[in-house]
């Protein structure tokens, strides 16, 4: 893993590479196309996320739109209970 | 709340602050985005920024780990709601009291800074989802792949990485801007405004102790270092130190990133701490780790947070963390919901932790002490009190006075247990008090001065500005409220009172008697109509010489009832009211109601009840059912005041009467009960009878009844010192007096008396005998008595002593019920206070005696409410029909370490039926006819047909008598 991570530029989620219950190393990295390939290749598993796209999509739905809170004038609620 | 986009991030800071203006501030941040987007924050804290230790929260600095704007708000949001609303805060299965959130907010200051990088997160939320980086174009050479500058690696620490890693550490950071690990480090440290906007906030809040950085994933919690392995061994091995660039980054080499073995144990009980809380909403346990785990980084936030305190003198020690919430960057928001609860419950657990930690958050709650109205020669407390927010010991120590700048009199001080607070395990805000004590000196003046307080753990000193002033011992204007209704007539059920009005005549004067000089006395009789006997008057000193006293005394000589006469009892209390109100010059206004019967005609008192604002005391001589008491119980309480019921009288209730006029009396003019025994007597004893007094109590009544107005007792007092006070040595002595009247002697001394060295706290004795030439004197009277004969005969004359005291300490009972038919739930609630201060914490027992109505007799043990609070309760059932007595009695020490004990009556009663609701005129079919009475009697007085026009109706053959007599007796049908 460590080879992998000093030669290919991984672009990494902050929480870095960590280890299974099995003793294997994993890291969760967003790359080209071209670049997982390189890998499989080269005999690493490597699982690609084919809906992520469909995700940010569907995560992007999820945005809220214009200002509900009208520039300062409505507040927002938390979501702890208040008890 | 979906995502927030980021106007709305912006926007939901402004209303925050605009809501919660006194522990919200808006702060906007100096540096616009490269975008030119105004950035915020907001400082969550009652006290001045420069007041508490701050913690910093950053969020969404990595423009794709969307969530932590969300949880920056809602932590905001949350602690704003539950500290303005008193709330607790609950997150799944991790709940915070309302203490908690007071002491975050009132212990500490928040930074949050939601946003850090909105125009990254504009572009993540809009274009490319993953995108990390700032949107500076700069270095892009107008690659729009090459835009951004990592703004978790542009800090100035070790940004130079090349300079300071090894080269084989596979340091997580670039110099290319075009590196799709969009790490880029940016063309200097602290290039980038938004970076900046961090330093800036630890630059000007430098009360900052704590910073926690949000980002995403992998549910861990990262503390210092983040460069290298941590070691505690060598401080020499530092990242500011150039011998050992080139050398970092590299597990299980020589370098290690040096960090004091203190810090490290007080940084990891604060990641514990955020973690435990965070597990306990729904059971996902973040690891705890310093954040070198994941890899090696240069210029990260949370590495230069910690780093400024050893390159900077002037810079505060900042414990700083790196965040990583949940397992992906965006997920769907109902798992983001799920997120904020977890890392908001971690957050406010940190907080908590942090507060134990932090240096003592103390405000001094009274900016000053004010003895506002103490009456003369009257003792009173205050209390500085201070509210800590620490899990330390804090100690609170007077250092100087309280000392007198101008006026009479002095201040003084009161042991205070509670001025030293031992260390706490967990956060709670503690109050500490000190005790101040004034005793007034003379009406109209005014002292002031001040006092000097050190928490002698920090050494931070507080002078306290003290005022009193002092009034006239307040006064009370009495009326007594008798019955004289038809029943009265009615046998008494005790020897040697033929009549129910005989019984109120021998106990009613009691009160006439006693009540103190300057107090006012009036009385109203009533039957099914209400006549004022005496308007209020103020009384002169005690004994034969006063006319009022006199007065009064000659009116209940002479109330005689009334054969035909109704009860109505609200017609009684309303003439009561309006005496009262024409009363002017008293402090308080009172009346004591006495009545044998239930109310029979109107007006009643639910009638009347909402015009009553004077304290009602009430004395009822019969059984509930006779009394149905469920009017006269709502008035008394409503008032303030209580009620009294006899139950059947028998012959060993003489002083039954007696003592509630003693206790109504008691009530009235805010005296406390010391001591209430009874006995016999006969010739040649002695009763050597003992009671304490202690430091709180003004004055004494020491009273004793008997059952003849012969002066066959003979009754002295004997000081702590054995100093015998009697009638002739009262009567020299400044400040004592005392007085036999019919059927009472009483002595009345102001403390300390001065006699010897001044007698007042101690043991005191009241000791009778028996004149024997006025005990056959006594026992010749009684031929036409023979039951009562033997019994005096065989056990000696009958009396009753009462020791009241004017006093600082007072034992204010009540009893409430719930519901007045049998088997309702009896509670009597003592409240027990010495200057105001709740006598607790073991300090003093409280206990009630009681009887039931078949005469069997039961003990209750009153335990305090909660600890410290002075406030005893205790219940018991009341299955059976009838009265209840309750003798409350408590016995402690003072705050000085003197005995104390005190008694107080009172009276439950249940009977059936007792939940109907009381009688009113509206519902009384009576109520026509009555008033028809009045208009027939009206009309055939003399005032209306003249004795002319009778004589001539007579001569035709009218006669008016009889015509009167016919109404009047359809009138009493």
């Amino acid at each position: 893993m460590r080879e992998i991570l000093r030669t290919e530029e991984l672009d990494l989620n902050c929480g870095g590479a960590r280890q299974t219950p099995a003793g294997e190393w994993e890291v969760e990295a967003f790359t080209s196309p071209e670049t997982a390939q390189r890998l499989q290749k080269a005999g690493h598993r490597v699982e690609i996320d084919e809906k992520f796209e469909d995700r940010a999509a569907a995560r992007r739905s999820e945005v809220g739109r214009g200002d509900r809170f009208q520039k300062g004038r409505t507040r927002p609620r938390g979501l702890g209970k208040k008890e | 709340m979906p995502y927030l986009n980021v106007d709305e991030v912006e926007s939901a800071l402004i209303a925050l602050a605009g809501d919660f203006p006194a522990i919200c501030e808006l702060i906007v941040l100096p540096n616009p985005s490269v975008e030119e987007r105004t950035c915020h924050a907001v400082r969550i804290g009652k006290a001045a920024s420069t007041d508490r230790d701050a913690v910093l929260l950053t969020g969404a600095v990595h423009a794709r780990e969307w969530g932590g704007c969300e949880i920056c708000v809602n932590v905001a949001a949350d602690l704003c709601e539950a500290y303005t609303n008193s709330t607790g805060l609950g997150y799944g299965g991790k709940s915070f009291t309302h203490d908690e959130v007071k002491a975050i907010v009132e212990g500490l200051n928040l930074i949050i800074f939601a946003d850090v990088n909105p125009d990254g997160r504009h572009f993540s939320q809009t274009s490319e989802a993953l995108w990390r980086r700032n949107r500076n174009p700069a270095d892009s050479g107008g690659n729009a792949s090459c835009i951004g500058v990592d703004l978790n690696r542009n800090q100035d620490f070790l940004w130079d990485f090349p300079v300071h890693f090894d080269p084989a550490s596979d340091v997580n950071t670039s110099t290319d801007p075009c590196s799709p690990t969009q790490n880029y480090r940016g063309s200097a440290a602290t290039s980038e405004p938004e970076a900046a906007n961090i330093v800036w906030l630890l630059d000007n809040h430098s009360r900052t102790r704590w910073y926690l950085d949000l980002h995403s994933s992998g549910e861990t919690m990262l503390h210092s270092w983040g460069n290298d392995e941590n070691q505690s061994a060598d401080a020499s091995m530092n990242f500011a130190n150039p011998a050992f660039d080139g050398q970092r980054g590299v597990s299980g080499d020589v370098y290690g990133e040096f960090i004091p073995a203190g810090d490290l144990t007080e940084i990891v009980e604060l990641a514990n701490a955020f973690r435990d809380s965070l597990q306990a909403v729904r059971g996902i346990s973040y690891t705890v780790g310093p954040a070198y785990l994941l890899y090696p980084t240069s210029g990260a936030n949370d590495d230069y947070a910690y780093s400024r305190h050893f390159t900077d003198a002037l810079s505060n020690k900042v414990y700083a963390y790196t965040v990583e919430w949940g397992t992906e960057f965006q997920p769907p928001w109902a798992e983001m919901e799920n997120v904020v609860a977890d890392v908001s419950a971690g957050i406010l657990g940190f907080c908590l932790e942090a507060l134990c930690q932090s240096a003592f958050s103390v405000d001094l709650q009274t900016l000053s002490v004010n003895f506002n109205d103490v009456p003369e020669a009257e003792t009173t407390a205050r209390a500085i009190v201070f509210s800590v927010i620490s899990c330390q010991a804090a100690t609170f120590q007077i250092v100087s006075g309280p000392a007198v700048t101008s006026g009479p009199g002095s201040f003084g001080t009161l042991p205070s247990p509670n001025a030293a607070l031992p260390a706490a395990a967990a956060l709670t805000i503690r109050e500490a008090r000190l005790w101040l004590s004034f005793t007034g000196t003379n009406d109209g003046d005014i002292t002031e001065g001040e006092v000097t307080v050190r928490l002698a753990e920090s050494g931070q000193e507080w002078v306290i500005p003290i005022s009193s002033n002092t009034i006239n011992r307040p006064t009370v204007a009495a009326v007594m409220v008798l019955d004289q209704s038809g029943s009265m007539t009615f046998a008494s059920g005790l020897p040697g009172f033929a009549t129910r009005n005989d019984v109120l005549k021998f106990a009613a004067p009691v009160f006439v008697n006693l009540i103190q000089e300057d107090n006012g006395i009036g009385i109203v009789a009533f039957d099914h109509d209400a006549f004022d006997r005496m308007a209020v008057q103020t009384v002169g000193p005690p004994g034969p010489f006063d006319p009022v006293r006199a007065t009064a005394l000659g009116v209940i000589a002479a109330h005689a009832p009334n054969p035909a006469g109704n009860t109505a009892i609200g017609d009684g209390v309303e003439n009561a009211h309006n005496m009262l109100t024409a009363a002017p010059g008293f402090d308080f206004h009172a009346m004591v109601v006495f009545t044998d019967g239930h109310e029979t005609a109107s007006k009643y008192i639910a009638d009347v009840a909402p015009l009553i604002n004077e304290r009602v005391f009430a004395i009822a001589l019969g059984t509930a059912d006779q009394i149905q008491p469920a009017a006269l119980t709502a008035l008394t309480n409503g008032t303030g005041g209580y009620l009294y019921l006899t139950g059947a009288v028998g012959p060993d209730d003489l002083f039954l009467l007696s003592k509630y006029y003693l206790q109504v009396l008691a009530g009235v003019t805010n005296q406390d009960i010391v001591l209430d025994p009874q006995g016999a007597i006969k010739p040649g004893q002695k009763h050597r009878i003992a009671f304490d007094l202690n430091e709180a109590d003004i004055g004494v009544d020491g009273i004793l009844l008997g059952e003849t107005n012969l002066p066959v007792f003979r009754f002295v007092l004997e000081t702590p010192a054995g100093d015998v006070i009697d009638p002739a040595v009262a009567a020299g002595t400044p400040g004592a007096s005392y007085t036999a009247a019919q059927g009472v002697s009483f002595y009345r001394m102001t403390l300390p008396v001065p006699i010897g060295a001044g007698a007042r706290a101690g043991k005191w004795h009241a000791v009778l005998t028996v004149d024997e030439v006025y005990y056959k004197r006594y026992l010749a009277s009684l031929d036409n008595y023979p039951d009562l004969y033997q019994k005096v005969k065989a056990h000696g004359v009958r009396y009753s002593l009462s020791i009241h005291s004017y006093s600082g300490i007072r034992l204010q009972p009540r009893l409430t019920q719930t519901s007045q038919e049998p088997g309702a739930t009896l509670t009597v609630r003592a409240v027990l206070t010495e200057y105001g201060i709740p006598i607790g914490g073991g300090r003093a027992t409280v206990r009630a005696e009681f009887e039931r109505p078949d005469g069997t007799s039961g003990l209750l043990w009153l335990t305090e409410t909660e600890p410290d609070s002075g406030i005893y309760t205790a219940s018991t059932g009341a299955p059976l029909s009838g009265v209840y007595p309750f003798r409350v009695l408590a016995n402690g020490k003072t705050l000085r370490g003197r005995n104390f004990s005190r008694e107080h009556l009172l009276t439950g009663a249940v009977w059936k039926g007792g939940d109907n609701p009381p009688p009113t005129s509206q519902d009384d079919p009576n109520e026509e006819k009555e008033r028809c009475c009045r208009l027939l009697n009206c009309l055939l007085n003399g005032s209306v047909i003249r004795p002319e026009f009778e004589k001539r109706l007579q001569e035709l053959g009218l006669d008016l008598n009889a015509l009167r007599a016919c109404i009047r007796a359809w009138c009493r049908e």
